[in-house]
C-alpha cells in the first residue's frame, strides 16, 4: 500500500467491487490493484465478496484495504453455505447491500 | 437512490458448477432491489430451463429461483443457437426471449451495470 498518499483527484467518488472468486484466481489481485489505486486517489472504495469470493476476507492483503479506509462486505449466505465463520473482520450482509452499492457508485466492477 | 438496469449474463454450465444457481440468486437479489435487471442465458447455462435442473448443482434452489422469477414476471433473454429443440425444455418456465450475439451487444450498450458470470 506504498502509493496511498499520491494523490485525491477521486475523493468523494465511490467505486464498487463485487468479487465472486476465490483466493486463488487472478481475479484478488485485480481487485487488490484497483482498490489500492483508487484509495490512493482519495476515492471510497466498498468492496463485496460473495459466493466463493467469501474466503477472500482471510487474505492480509483484503484486510490491509479496509485498515485504509475500503469498506468490506461479505455474504452471510455464501460463508453460511461454507460452514464459515462469523468475524469482526467485515460487515455481513446479504444481497440488499450489494444492490444498494450498484445504485450508490459511480463506478461499479464485477470481477466473477 | 435511482434505479439501475442491470444486466446480468450467465454463461456457466448448471450441470458442473454451481455458479449459475448463484448468478441467478444474484439476479433476483438485484431485482428485489427494484432494479430494473435482464438476464441473459448464454452457452451451457441455457440448461437450467432443462427438465433435468433438479439433478443438476444447487438444481433445487435454481428451480426456486427461476419460480420466483416467473412470478415477478421476470423474461429470460437465452441465446438462439443454444435453445434445443425440445418441447420439455422451459415447459412451464417465464417468458423467454432468443437473442443473437448482436442481440447481446446492444442489451449491455443499454445498460448501466454489466455483471458477467
Amino acid at each position: 500500500m506504498s502509493s496511498l498518499h499520491a494523490t485525491s483527484d477521486l475523493k468523494g467518488r465511490k467505486l464498487g467491487i463485487l468479487l465472486s472468486t476465490p483466493p486463488d484466481h487472478p481475479n484478488l489481485e485485480t481487485c487488490l490493484g484497483l482498490s489500492r489505486e483508487a484509495l490512493s486517489r482519495g476515492a471510497d472504495v466498498y468492496l463485496y465478496m460473495i459466493d466463493d469470493g467469501v474466503r477472500n476476507i482471510d487474505d492480509d492483503r483484503i484486510l490491509e484495504l479496509g485498515r485504509h479506509g475500503a469498506k468490506l462486505f461479505v455474504c452471510a449466505y455464501g460463508c453460511q453455505r461454507r460452514r464459515l465463520p462469523i468475524t469482526e473482520k467485515a460487515t455481513y450482509c446479504g444481497l440488499v447491500v450489494l444492490t444498494d452499492l450498484i445504485n450508490g457508485c459511480e463506478r461499479f466492477v464485477a470481477l466473477n | 437512490m435511482a434505479a439501475e438496469h442491470v444486466l446480468v449474463i450467465v454463461s456457466g454450465d448448471p450441470e458442473t458448477s454451481h455458479r449459475t444457481n448463484e448468478a441467478i440468486r444474484i439476479a433476483l437479489g438485484i431485482i428485489a432491489g427494484e432494479n430494473d435487471v435482464t438476464i441473459a442465458l448464454l452457452g451451457p447455462a441455457a440448461k437450467v430451463f432443462s427438465a433435468e435442473v433438479e439433478d443438476y448443482v444447487d438444481g433445487e434452489d435454481t428451480l426456486k429461483h427461476i419460480a420466483t422469477l416467473k412470478k415477478l414476471g421476470q423474461t429470460f433473454h437465452v441465446e438462439r443457437a443454444v435453445i434445443p429443440d425440445d418441447d420439455n425444455w422451459n415447459a412451464d418456465g417465464p417468458t423467454m426471449i432468443p437473442i443473437s450475439r448482436e442481440d447481446l451487444a446492444g442489451l449491455v450498450a443499454k445498460s448501466d451495470r454489466v455483471l458477467v458470470f
